[in-house]
């Protein structure tokens, strides 16, 4: 098996998802098979290719540098029970 | 033992643009917050970046200001971490493929000069703010900055002093300003140096371990850190203990650094271009087009300056706000007054003016155009440098135009030879039994023209000139 | 009426209403409400809507849709209705903003009844993995609808609406019209704005309609597309009046047939099928070419690697903290954004997140993403080069028919395999449709796959629509006993 639950926990943390541990070897063992299904790939000769980010080869198209848009804190506040005196709210942060 | 220095800096200066990298957000200092937070900003579900414009031209126009390679095709990258400043849970930055390549600034120091090598120069997405004091149990969240395009300039380590470094970032923060592109503006956040310093045994090749040190607002905690952090170094290296590599801030309480966060905690950004946009595209016609309409740089108005005879302190004067420069510019264009005299004026009765009232040159109180005209009349001796120091004042308190304040106060003088002559040739007409009798030796009455002359010319006319012109003119 | 076309007329011609129209919808998806189809539904707001249309018809002020009552896969924002994406993560969105797509329908006068189900974050092919319970086919109501847009296919197939729109990011229009009976497309990417519509992987997703024949795609194609400046990666190209490009002949029309297409694990019923469906096609003066792609092996793997990847990051911005499910644990900020993501996304979610965070971690970023990135590129070349021999390619949309609800495979990676045929036209950006042609064992829909060269859908429609002038396989539906 390509993943093993401590391989799995370093990227769950990255990914910030947590599983119990009953879960997380099953987990594991899923995304694991999904690694070795993928494996595969790296048996193609790739020498010499660009990567393809896009399926269209075009440019970035740019903005005129204008201001389009107005104070909408009350929209944004309506999506979320935590905002107070303009700011949104969340445990305190105790570094920096 | 001796040890030598390796500095490296990075510098995040915020791009004057009017709306934000990515949105139509405005991004003015000082909003209530969360004033100038869009969907886009705070990365709602499927809303989408698009990219400004101006800050590509920006970019290109520090690329070309410092000789680098301006890159024909880059792309921007998601550098993904969660943070609540963060709102999409990456931000949008450039990582292998910056808009701007190698380049370098030539800095001054006792009149050598040193190059500083600049690895590259990268547009990204500014993170909100966090709020920690606003409140005891929580963290407040402001997203006005998030967004907001920042260029971020990185040197090699090619650096070896507090000195050296402090002489780049100063000569960097010039040539933003004066590009237009940085308002350089460091205590509200717009110009952030990030230093990163290491010692090695003096001539060794291998670089030493390095710390990073952040929250340096001022060039002088970054000049005290500098010197501190090099002090913290050598003495572990002397006592045998190791560097180790970490990330430092600056405490301007105690002139210390402090532990922020070890590197170790080092995020995998897991780096990848974004899907959402397009690779940047710069055809050499936009970089001429750009470079045709580059102002003049700091560099080349010191050579200039220079060649103008001007000493040092006076350039540095001029070049110490893009605002100066200009204002002086725009005097020197409309006056015919020495580069000298100008420079005088402004860095004495007129920066004390401004000084004396918390204004700079970026808002005038008197316009160029009206201290043009009046240094006119000084080189032209038209009017006495007192007087114009006078007129200063009455323009600064808005009594009218330089024209309108002579006019009203009398104050020009027949100081000119043809105009005192013409003035007493009139006189001896209109008063010809006087000028007669004084031929025939009445001397008594010289004082009765001058007397007249004066009164004419309301006391401005020179009393020893009006003297001999008056002998001559009544002979 | 059974097509977009009568609907249309009828409405014109006023011999229904609109509001005539939505009630009967309305009647229909209240029968029918135990299909799941529907995460939710405004009435009110449509019979409103439903008035408004009816007076523009009277003021001959339509437009080209004007009165039809549709739905939205439930993955656009909408102002009216939350927009789920299938997800606990979102259960109670509203969007202050809608779908750019959402706002093309309205303009043209379509009338939003509800929202449909989906997988979760658009991440399945059964529509088992949603928040709010899985979709029942209509044809088996045992059996699954597909996935991801299987509430809008199962919808469409059991006349709840007129139409609906779905999202493909790897086959999440087509699969579901295959299973359900209808037909499907998913445009050039770029074609249709993605701005509103919830990310799953920007460089595949692309949004698109679900209705009963390529001539109703057509109509409602025409009306969707069309460049948006909101979105980086919409292109600025007119588009084509497609309802009205439906005319050609299918003489010469040069047909690729892939032999791995029809490998031994392609269902027979379903390989049978599409045999008889190129015969159509040949009998109307088609040219068969055998093809064979060399890459189709890869095409999975490679989907799966960058759809993971672009997921896991565009799934980054749910942490809680300004909109969406919070969870009451709240001792630090990382414990609670933590809980928030692992309370309110589903196992398939966390599996693809997990995987996209691996391929993309410091050390596997090479072997993996980049090394699919440049497979990629060979897809691209590989079905390019195809399509300068052929006009389009032509095979069965999925190996097998619809499939019995709670059957899940306990790999994975078995669910993936059976979109083995759709990836590539999403890996490529090429524009791809399904629509019915066939039974197998005379009650579960098979669906047969076009795909051709960019910007090429009035061709596959025309080919698509003339198909379905000689066959008549996309007029039939479910029992009404049955659904």
């Amino acid at each position: 098996m390509t993943l093993s639950v401590s391989d799995l926990q370093h990227i769950a943390q990255l990914a910030y998802l947590e599983s119990t541990p009953d879960k997380m070897t099953k987990l594991a063992d899923e995304v694991s098979s999904i690694i070795d299904f993928v494996q595969q790939l790296q048996q193609t000769d790739t020498t010499n290719v660009a990567p393809l980010f896009h399926p269209m080869d075009l440019h970035q198209r740019l903005r005129p540098d204008v201001v389009t848009e107005e104070d909408c804190l009350a929209e944004l506040a309506e999506l979320t029970g935590f905002v107070d005196e303009r700011l949104y709210i969340v445990p305190k942060v105790i570094e920096e | 033992m001796n040890w030598d220095t390796v500095i490296g800096l990075e510098v995040h200066a915020q791009l004057r643009t009017k709306s934000k990298l990515f949105s139509g957000s405005a991004i003015t200092f000082g909003t209530a917050p969360n004033s100038q937070t869009s969907f886009i900003d705070a990365g709602l579900p499927g809303v989408l970046p698009v990219l400004n414009q101006q800050a590509i031209v920006m970019a290109i126009q520090f690329g070309l200001a410092v000789n680098a390679q301006i890159n024909d095709l880059s792309y921007f990258e998601r550098k993904n971490y969660f943070y609540p400043d963060l709102p999409k849970g990456y931000q949008i930055s450039q990582f292998q493929r910056p808009i701007v390549g190698k380049g370098h600034l030539d800095i001054w120091l006792d009149d050598q000069v040193k190059r500083i090598e600049i690895e590259r120069a990268h547009l990204e997405e500014d993170a909100g703010k966090s709020i920690h004091d606003a409140h005891t149990n929580y963290t407040g969240i402001d997203l006005n900055r998030a967004g907001t395009p920042l260029l971020e300039i990185v040197t090699t380590p090619c650096m070896h002093s507090a000195e050296e470094a402090i002489s780049y970032l100063k000569a960097l923060h010039q040539l933003v300003r004066f590009l237009g592109i940085c308002d350089g503006n460091m205590q509200e956040g717009s110009f952030r140096c990030d230093v990163n310093i290491s010692l090695k045994p003096a001539g060794s090749t291998k670089l030493g371990t390095r710390t990073e040190l952040k929250n340096l607002n001022s060039f002088r905690f970054i000049e005290k850190a500098i010197v501190y952090e090099q002090a913290r170094h050598q003495e572990l290296l002397e006592s045998g203990q190791a560097v180790m590599q970490e990330t430092r801030q600056f405490c301007p309480a105690t002139e210390t650094t402090l532990f922020l966060r070890s590197k170790e905690n080092e995020h995998d950004y897991r780096y990848f271009p974004d899907p959402d946009l397009l690779p940047i595209a710069i055809s050499m016609e936009q970089i001429n087009l750009i470079k045709k309409s580059m102002p003049v740089l700091p560099a080349e108005i010191k050579s200039q300056l220079e060649k103008a005879e001007l000493p040092t302190d006076d350039i540095s004067f001029l070049l110490s706000t893009p605002a100066t420069y200009r204002f002086f510019e725009q005097v020197h264009a409309q006056s015919d007054a020495d580069v000298k005299t100008i420079c005088n004026w402004l860095k004495g009765i007129y920066a004390r003016a401004l000084n004396d009232n918390n204004l700079t040159f970026d808002n005038p109180t008197v316009p160029a155009a009206e201290l043009a005209l009046l240094l006119n009349y000084v080189a032209k001796k038209t009017i006495s440098n007192s007087i114009a120091r006078q007129i200063f004042h009455k323009l600064w308190e808005k009594e009218g135009s330089v024209d309108e304040i002579i006019e009203r106060e009398g104050y020009l003088a027949a100081t000119n030879d043809n105009e005192l002559e013409s003035l007493i040739d009139d006189l001896i007409k209109q008063y010809p039994q006087q000028a007669q009798d004084y031929r025939n030796g009445k001397e008594k009455l010289m004082a009765f023209f001058v007397g007249q002359v004066m009164k004419q010319t309301k006391g401005q006319a020179n009393p020893e000139l009006v003297n001999d012109l008056l002998k001559k003119l009544l002979a | 009426m059974n097509s977009l076309r009568s609907m249309l007329d009828a409405l014109l011609q006023k011999q229904i209403s609109s509001v005539e129209l939505t009630n009967h919808y309305i009647n229909r998806l209240e029968k029918y409400a135990h299909l799941n189809a529907f995460i939710s539904i405004d009435t009110e707001h449509a019979l409103q809507q439903a008035k408004i249309a009816d007076q523009l018809i009277h003021n001959n002020q339509a437009k080209a849709l004007t009165g039809i009552p549709i739905a939205h896969k439930d993955i656009f924002c909408t102002k009216n209705l939350r927009t789920t994406c299938g997800s606990k993560m979102l259960a109670d969105f509203q969007a202050p903003y809608q779908a750019t797509i959402v706002n093309n329908l309205a303009e043209q006068g379509a009338i939003t009844l509800g929202k449909t189900n989906m997988d979760e974050f658009a991440m399945g092919s059964a529509n088992e993995n949603s928040y709010f319970g899985a979709v029942q086919n209509p044809w088996d109501t045992n059996r699954v609808p597909g996935g991801s847009s299987g509430g809008s296919a199962a919808a469409v197939a059991a006349d709840l609406v007129a139409f609906a729109t779905g999202s493909d990011t790897g086959g999440s229009i087509r699969q579901p019209a295959a299973f359900c009976g209808v037909s499907g497309i998913k445009p050039t990417y770029g074609l249709a704005s993605r701005f509103g519509m919830v990310a799953f992987a920007s460089s595949l997703d692309q949004a698109g309609p679900i209705a009963h024949s390529a001539e109703d795609l057509a109509i409602i194609l025409q009306a969707m597309a069309g460049f948006d400046a909101n979105d980086s990666t919409s292109i600025d190209q007119k588009v084509p009046d497609y309802p009205n490009l439906l005319k050609g002949s299918l003489k010469g029309l040069r047909i690729g047939l892939p032999s791995c297409f029809f490998q031994k694990e392609v269902n027979s019923a379903v390989q049978k099928a599409i045999h008889e469906a190129v015969k159509v096609f040949e009998q109307a003066g088609a040219v068969i070419i055998e093809m064979d792609l060399t890459l189709q092996p890869l095409w999975v793997p490679c989907y799966y690697v960058i759809a993971c990847a672009e997921a896991s990051s565009n799934l980054s911005r749910y942490d809680g903290l300004r909109f969406g499910y919070r969870s009451s644990k709240a001792s630090s900020i990382k414990e609670l954004i933590t809980a928030s993501r692992t309370e309110a996304f589903g196992e398939e979610v966390k599996r693809r997140i997990l995987t996209g965070t691996y391929v993309l971690s410091s050390g596997y970023f090479d072997a993996y993403y980049l090394q699919a990135l440049k497979i990629r590129r060979q897809i691209q070349q590989e079905l390019l080069e195809n399509l300068n021999k052929v006009d389009v390619i032509l095979g069965p949309t999925t190996p097998d028919c619809a499939f019995p609800i709670g059957n899940c495979p306990a790999d994975p990676v078995q669910s993936y395999l059976a979109d083995v045929f759709t990836v590539a036209a999403n890996l490529a950006g090429l524009p791809a449709l399904s629509i019915p042609a066939g039974f197998k064992e005379g009650k579960l829909p098979i669906g047969m796959q076009l795909m051709g060269k960019p910007f090429s859908e009035a061709q596959l429609l025309n080919a698509a629509h003339q198909y379905q002038q000689m066959t008549d396989w996309h007029l039939a539906r479910p029992d009404e006993d049955k659904l």
